[in-house]
């Protein structure tokens, strides 16, 4: 099947959206003209990452590393929350840790919560990029009358997928595939965490493997709440492999939510009279 | 030392199976397709792996492990 892309004067706005939508979540809905949704992203993002920040005393920062170029410090790369770019930025050059102040980690009671939302902040951010893009498209591809109501916009198929692995692909209609993702990308996290006797999920001990785990979405974010005082208390046989595991189950959820993306951008563009057949080099690519 | 290494070997294939899964929805759209691309895929990475693991296992073995003397 040849898959179809949005018309150049589409792709050409889209891409704007997900750049700002980066650098500031909700800047890429305001001139995408969705200005209640851009005011809710804004919000949603900055509340959690400021929040976050507070709560763990700017420890984050301890976790990422400036690229410099000699003396002059360009960017500071942090693990997700970089998906809200520029307030990071501004949070990690204007704030120090508090453990340079001579602090230790435990001296932070709230500081897994901390850190949770600021990546989840940061996720958000990564995300908000999709929906604004999922807009744009809604917006400048019109559908035949009537299907509107049938469809679902790509951002949104998107976000449903951080809500809940496969909700995306449920809510358009792909029922066996939502099925099978979802159990397959939720028994991979939950068999992972059993394996890590659910004490590892923890950014302090593994700061890397934790920025996977975040991308799994909501259900990662609960288990992370529900298990942040619980701590080892037997060697762990298979501690490694639950490791790998919950980290896979993370990077899975992107590619399931890429996936969910483009399916409903296809049905979308199916239902629209324009929209371009792809070129030969798109189509050597991925087969849709 | 030999339940954990039935262990690991029920782990890589329940791994398998699931990035199969992952990587056959990506690819594919329908049941059947999916189905078929979820099974193919899962057994070349579970052999895949199993194939460097003995030959890892082989090296250790010959060359690695000190020699009696």
């Amino acid at each position: 099947m040849i898959a179809k892309v949005p018309a150049k004067s589409t792709r050409e706005r889209i891409i704007p959206a997900v750049g700002f939508s980066i650098l500031i979540p909700g800047l890429g809905h305001y001139l995408a003209g969705h200005k209640r949704d851009a005011l809710l992203w804004f919000a949603a993002c900055q509340i959690t990452m400021v929040l976050g920040m507070i709560l763990a005393g700017h420890t984050q920062s301890d976790y990422g590393f400036p690229i410099r170029i000699g003396d002059t410090t360009l960017l500071f790369a942090m693990i997700p929350e970089c998906g809200n770019f520029l307030v990071t930025q501004i949070i990690t050059r204007v704030y120090g840790s508090v453990e340079l102040g001579g602090l230790v980690p435990t001296e932070i009671p709230w500081r897994h919560f901390g850190y949770l939302l600021s990546g989840i902040s940061g996720v958000l951010g990564m995300f908000s990029a999709a929906h604004a893009a999922g807009l744009v498209l809604a917006d400048h591809e019109n559908v035949r009358s009537g299907q509107t109501a049938a469809l679902v916009h790509p951002g949104k198929a998107a976000l449903l997928t951080l809500l809940l692995p496969g909700l995306g692909h449920w809510v358009t209609g792909r029922r066996f595939k939502a099925m099978l993702l979802g159990s397959a990308i939720l028994g991979l996290f939950f068999l992972g965490m059993a394996l890590g006797d659910f004490a590892d999920f923890d950014r302090q001990r593994h700061p890397y493997y934790w920025a996977g785990q975040m991308m799994l979405g909501a259900p990662a974010w609960l288990t992370s709440v529900l298990s942040s005082g619980v701590r080892f208390t037997r060697l762990m046989p298979f501690q490694d492999a639950g490791l790998l595991f919950t980290t896979s189950a993370g990077f899975f959820n992107v590619i399931a939510a890429l996936d969910a993306f483009h399916r409903a951008e296809q049905d979308w563009l199916e239902a629209a009279p324009g929209g371009e057949k792809s070129s030969p080099e798109a189509r050597s690519g991925v087969a849709r | 030392m030999k339940f954990e290494a039935v262990v690991m070997f029920a782990l890589l294939l329940f791994f398998s199976l699931v990035l199969a899964a992952v990587l056959s929805c990506y690819r594919e759209d329908e049941k059947r397709a999916i189905v078929r691309g979820t099974l193919r895929r899962a057994a070349v990475f579970y052999v895949s792996v199993c194939g460097f693991a003995a030959v890892a296992y082989m090296i250790s073995v010959a060359f690695l492990m000190p020699s009696p003397t």
